[in-house]
């Protein structure tokens, strides 16, 4: 996509704002009781605190006559303890194109009870090259110790018109007063969308004109911001933090320019149909035809058809680990030099399962580290990966050919997120990505003596997606250091004769097995043996103790786990008593647990299903969820009591 | 028609032309694969001294990556600043069969900052980075570069083996240095060549290693780089930005560090006067020291500047007072000024941190250091400091910084003194626990925790948390899996050996497992062992225990009304050279008494003892995962 918008013959002739910060709120001019406050009323607990946080946008043509926008920032961060102090290092991240001005600061003190202010110097600043294209602009303010105030302003002009400046209204530490004012020309068409958990205070729109030209005026304000507390089992946080963000959407200038982006998802799909980086450069695909009849006319079912192409992309193209949706070379050209891009490989993928009469689609996701896709967003920017889909018998088969351990229908890790959008004529359709399930299975088969020696046999079987995790662990690894990794992770117990299998074949079954020993797990007492006889993969603990959740449990994929256990029955001994069979629910089926136990002969069985159905929790499905695992921990502890048989 | 997809396949890779192939991974000898993820094909570096402050490079690389766990090694970054300077720089990738694939562009490899990325830090070095992706392994990165230094003080040491899982096919370094200037080497797991005289009069060293296999990490050993050959090299004489230097003794290298680091103690009038004012009712020095160290805390924090000399050369104290940072050198530099116009000589000195960082070579005068701390000897004690953090207890170093040997600079007298030592008896944790049972497993549960020295520091964080994060702190530490805190107290005592004293009440569900009539309770649930050493076929090194540790269990169970004790564990007690545990349970009344103490002996023992030391944890494991047996008596009901 180009956008880079030139203007020659309009002229923009812009007011310069400046950022119209509350009453009291004054740069470089912090009040008494801000500079004697020890402990920030709202949170106790925070090392910081912003007391105001202001940001503007407006737009400006550039000495080029290019249009730019103007992002004015200023921010004032209270520090409250020593564990505050790193917020006195600040980072201004741009990207080269972008230019920095403006650059001033404050500390201010309290000395012997009087205000005491002094300015950034020069010799605080440091500018560095981050990355290939993005450099950082280090501040480090001086003189600052629990009870200093900094304050930060400046200005960066931008020409990544399709990248307005999002806003935080929520950071790691609280946030007393946050706003942002944003002034859009009306031939600019921006979508805005106020995401996260908490609640912003203030929102409006209005309208002035500016030198002629109508602008509309955003403006969103937030008081009180708690701090942004992680949580495990999330995936990227940035996407649940309060925020706003924006969406070019359309430039129009009468008579001149008419450009539409993304006013819609069926608006999105339209463009990205047309435009020569994404849709469009699945054809020309000549050059595909002599493999895509090789493999029709070897192969019989569409099925296997599909596995081929896939496998072919996966095994002759290698990724070089960039995400990405728009191609940057020709799809001919990556084929030809074998290496690519997670889109570039993909896009291939649906060129060729399209040159092999298929009907596939390229489908944009949103991976776990760009963090939660907001479907009620239409907004391009939210993407950053492309897989594929085929259809096959009705269904949709999601593929992604750059991991190598990926079968059709597996997806890498990266991208069990929410929903993915479908790429084709006709309207946006919405894929589920998170589908998969993982199973696993372990059979024991124990024995014990009297004296509370054990052994055992053991085989571990993972299929569906948690044989895609094992070989996506262990895939580079010998036999002997799965086996070496195996015995740390159990190194109670004496492990021998182990053997994995099924390593090797992408999408089959992955097969576990050893003998193991061990002394002391079942206590001896007289004629009585106590055991528990979950000896592997017992859950000792809830992942789950806090009392309360904000955001969403987010597993990546749904999970079964079913331990089947025999327990040999020592010699001269029986059955004194077993724990109970019981079953037991989440609610709306999200989830289910079963152990039952029987004992037959000289042996006792107990079968242990755990189901964690669905891939993501929210919130308030979180008490039943640790309730869940601490019935699921209560019950893998209990024993089983053998007692001497009486002569 | 099976062949049509394999043809198409053949013609894909057959669009690179084979030329002259070199390292093809067939190559490699079988026994270099074992264990390793990269093979270094070969290290080729020629070092040319000319004379002390101009040293040129040459070096090539070739290191194959054998599989996606060695992708991290298919880079490489160059430094370049005021000291070293990259003159050539190419590459190439060649395929398993040896051909090349690409070559690598200048557009591929980027100039970033040392620093980048990396907030609270500030570098003027910049690095020459290149990342090789997009080749199926295995692949071979090939490199070679030219390369200036302007200081012998930069001298590269040997070291041919660079991470774990990682073999060397061929390793050649030569130094060739001025006839009067002859190398000073000590070699470790290697011979120390002999010099050579080269044709135009010089001396010329040269290392060889050939068909290294690749070593694993390990439990229980010292670090990588006290497992492979190595080689400390060094010129007698050196010169870094105009300053000579010696560096026969220590006394000679910390003459130079004194040097570079002299006449930058000068503070500001106010803050001298601050100084006075705080120590006026000091009576005694350490008393002085402590408000000094506790002012210097309060008023800095630790940024990383490392501009100009800034990697050997302190900021003055000055600046330090003016900005209220620095780096290790900056605010140890700037304490040593405070604390000079209190009238107490602290000294400058240098060490190697890490928890698990290598042993300095006391033999080997010449920089082996990466951080500076201050040593202020008093009479009869020396006072330790640690300046780069704002909440260590005045005297304390931690794991960071203990004993081992370090550089204390002082005027014509630097040597090495060795750090403080803390024993098992500094390293402390004790629990004093009681637990009321109820009929339905649950308990009451009140706990006194006593941590000391190395056990204080897992606990840092929480004691300058706010009540918020320590309350989630606990929730996440604490080992009971279904409970509520109903209330925590605590109470530091920041000395030498700090200590941190945690009272929690809480009430614990399903602590007990209930089974019919009967209970069946945990031991010693809030301090279990799960360790166990791995198991190892054959154990060749010795064993390590670096850090020892006591910790100290007394708990008290009260057993509900009704229910009688069917079964105890029985006492176990385990005495090992590396170690002692020991578990006593006894009943008296309706209350079961367990007393549980374990013991970490620092030492090195041979390797022999690998098995006892596991049969050691496994013991101790399943003592600490012992319950005992209530049973509900029928009588009573």
């Amino acid at each position: 996509m180009n956008c880079k918008f030139l203007f020659t013959t309009i002229a923009f002739l812009f007011l310069t704002l400046t950022i119209q910060a509350q009453d009291g709120v004054k740069f470089g001019k912090v009040s008494e009781e801000e500079l004697k406050m020890e402990v920030y009323p709202q949170d106790s607990s925070a090392n910081a605190v912003v007391l105001y946080e202001g940001g503007s946008i407006y737009f400006d043509s550039d000495f080029d006559n290019s249009i730019v926008y103007n992002f004015e920032y200023v921010q004032r961060i209270k520090i409250l303890s020593r564990e505050g102090l790193d917020e006195a290092n600040m980072e201004i991240v741009m990207f080269d194109s972008e230019r920095l001005s403006g650059l001033k600061g404050y500390v201010h003190n309290l000395v012997d009870g009087k205000k005491d202010r002094e300015s950034l110097p020069k010799s605080s600043i440091h500018e560095e090259q981050t990355t290939e294209d993005i450099s950082t602009t280090k501040v480090t303010f001086p003189n600052v110790k629990e009870g200093s105030i900094v304050e930060l302003r400046y200005k960066v002009t931008s020409d990544r018109l399709w990248n307005l400046q999002e806003w935080n209204f929520q950071r790691d530490i609280p946030v007393q007063l946050s706003e942002y004012t944003v002034n859009i020309p009306d031939f600019l068409h921006y979508k805005t969308h106020v995401r996260g958990y908490e609640k912003i205070t203030k929102q409006e729109k209005t309208s002035r004109i500016i030198r002629g030209q109508n602008n509309d005026v955003y403006h969103w304000e937030s008081k009180n911001m708690p701090a942004f507390v992680k949580e495990p089992f999330m995936v990227n946080a940035r996407s649940f933090r309060t925020g706003v963000v924006f969406e070019l959407s359309g430039i129009y200038v009468p008579g001149r320019v008419h450009k539409n982006y993304s006013s819609s998802w069926e608006q999105i799909v339209k463009e990205l149909m047309k435009d020569d980086g994404f849709y469009r450069a699945l054809s020309p695909r000549n050059y595909l035809s002599d493999i895509a009849q090789a493999i029709n006319n070897q192969y019989d079912s569409d099925a296997e058809r599909i596995a081929k192409a896939h496998a072919f992309v996966r095994d002759n193209i290698n990724w070089n680990e960039e995400y990405g949706f728009y191609v940057k070379t020709s799809l001919r050209r990556i084929l030809k030099e074998q290496k690519g891009t997670a889109a570039e490989m993909n896009l291939l993928l649906v060129a060729l399962l399209q040159e092999m009469n298929m009907d596939a689609t390229p489908v944009l996701v949103s991976t776990r580290g760009m963090g939660m896709l907001n479907t009620f967003l239409p907004r391009l920017n939210s993407f950053n990966y492309v897989i594929a889909t085929v259809k096959l018998d009705d269904q949709e088969v999601l593929l992604d050919a750059s991991d190598k351990n990926s079968v059709p229908g597996i997806l890498p890790y990266r991208c069990l997120n929410g929903h993915g959008l479908k790429v084709q004529e006709g309207g946006a359709t919405w894929l589920p990505l998170n589908k998969q399930q993982g199973k696993t299975l372990v059979q024991s088969v124990l024995s014990i003596t009297p004296e509370g020696e054990l052994k055992g046999e053991v085989r571990y079987v993972f299929s569906n997606y948690k044989a895609y995790n094992y070989r996506d662990n262990f895939g580079d690894n010998s036999t002997e250091e799965i086996k070496e990794d195996f015995m740390d992770e159990n190194a109670e117990f004496d492990i021998s004769n182990f053997s994995v299998e099924g390593m090797e074949s992408p999408g089959e079954r992955v097969q576990m097995s050893c003998s193991f020993t061990s002394t002391g797990l079942a206590q001896a007492n007289g004629d009585l043996i106590y055991i528990n006889p979950i000896i592997v993969e017992r859950q000792e603990s809830n992942p789950f103790t806090l009392p309360d959740r904000k955001y969403p449990v987010d597993f990546g994929y749904a999970r079964q786990e079913q331990l089947l256990t025999t327990l040999m029955i020592p010699e001269g001994y029986e059955v004194e008593s077993l724990p109970e069979s019981i079953q037991m629910k989440l609610p709306n089926n999200a989830g289910s647990f079963q152990f039952f136990v029987q004992s037959s002969g000289n042996s006792v069985q107990i079968r242990c299903v755990t189901n964690i159905a669905k891939p993501v929790y929210i919130y308030n499905e979180y008490p039943a969820l640790k309730e869940f695992f601490n019935q699921v921990v209560k019950k893998e502890s209990e024993m089983v009591i053998l007692k001497k048989k009486s002569a | 028609m099976k062949y049509t997809v394999a043809l198409v396949l053949l013609l894909l890779n057959s669009i690179v032309f084979a030329k002259q192939t070199e390292y093809p991974v067939l190559a490699i000898d079988q026994h270099l694969l074992k264990n390793a993820h990269t093979v270094v094909r070969l290290n080729q570096v020629k070092v040319n001294a000319e004379n002390l402050s101009r040293i040129t490079i040459e070096a090539k690389h070739a290191i194959t990556i054998l599989n996606e766990n060695g992708d991290n090694h298919a880079s490489f970054s160059l430094p370049k600043d005021d000291f070293r300077k990259i003159r050539s720089l190419k590459g190439y990738i060649l395929d398993a069969q040896g051909n090349v694939i690409e070559r690598i562009q200048k557009k591929e490899i980027h100039e970033i900052n040392a620093a980048a990325g990396q907030s609270g830090s500030i570098d003027d070095t910049e690095i020459l980075v290149y990342e090789a992706t997009g080749y199926s392994t295995p692949f071979t990165l090939v490199y070679e570069y030219e390369m200036i230094l302007n200081s012998t003080f930069l001298l590269p040491d040997w070291s041919p083996v660079n991470g774990y899982h990682q073999s060397v096919e061929k390793d050649i370094y030569q130094i060739t240095v001025a006839n009067q200037e002859p190398l000073k080497i000590k070699s470790y797991n290697s011979q120390s060549p002999e010099p050579k005289f080269s044709d135009k009069g010089n001396l010329s060293y040269t290392w060889e290693l050939e068909n290294f296999q690749a070593l694993e990490p390990i439990s229980y050993s010292p670090p990588l780089q006290e497992r492979v050959p190595y080689a400390h090299i060094k010129t007698q004489n050196f010169n870094l930005e105009g300053l000579a230097g010696k560096q026969e003794t220590w006394s000679q290298f910390g003459e130079w560090i004194r040097e570079l680091n002299q006449n930058r103690d000068t503070l500001k009038m106010e803050t001298r006067q601050e100084v006075k004012d705080l120590i006026k009712n000091c009576s005694t020095d350490q008393e002085k020291i402590k408000t000094i160290y506790e002012y210097m805390q309060s008023k800095t924090r630790y940024v990383s500047v490392q501009l100009g000399v800034g990697g050997w050369q302190t900021l003055p104290a000055s600046q330090v007072d003016e900005t209220g940072y620095g780096d290790c050198k900056g605010l140890s530099n700037y304490t040593y000024a405070l604390l000079k116009e209190a009238g107490i000589k602290a000294n400058y000195t240098l060490i190697h941190a890490g928890s698990n960082a290598r042993n300095i070579e006391p033999d080997f005068p010449k920089n082996q250091f990466n951080h500076v701390i201050l040593m202020v000897p008093l009479q009869k004690d020396t006072v330790w400091l640690e300046c780069t953090s704002q909440r260590m207890p005045c005297g304390y170093l931690g794991n960071f910084t203990d004993d081992r040997y370090a550089l204390v600079i002082d005027e014509n007298n630097s040597h090495l003194v060795k750090t403080p030592t803390y024993n098992a008896e500094n390293n402390y944790e004790k629990h004093i626990a009681n637990f009321s049972i109820l009929p339905n497993g649950n308990a009451k549960v009140r706990m006194s925790s006593l941590y000391k020295a190395y056990e204080y520091d897992g606990l840092r964080s929480f004691l300058y948390a706010g009540k918020e994060k320590q309350e989630r702190f606990l929730y996440n530490r604490i080992d009971f899996s279904d409970f509520e805190l109903n209330s925590y107290q605590y109470e530091q005592t920041r000395e030498e050996i700090p200590s941190l004293l945690l009272n929690l009440d809480l009430t614990v569900n399903n602590f007990a497992s209930t089974m019919g009539t009967r209970l069946f309770v945990p031991i010693n649930k809030h301090n279990q062992t799960t360790f166990v050493p791995q198991q190892m076929d054959t154990r060749e090194e010795d064993i390590w225990i670096k850090r020892p540790y006591t910790e100290v269990d007394t708990s008290v169970y009260h057993i509900p009304d009704g229910f009688a004790v069917e079964s105890l564990p029985e006492t176990v007690e385990l005495e090992e050279g590396f170690g002692k545990y020991r578990l006593a349970i006894q009943v008296v009344d309706q209350r079961i008494q367990v007393i549980r103490e374990m013991q970490i002996i620092k030492g090195i023992y041979p390797a022999s003892n690998y098995d006892q030391l596991r049969t050691f944890y496994k013991k101790i494991n399943q003592a600490d995962r012992g319950k005992f047996v209530l049973v509900e008596n029928m009588a009573a009901k």
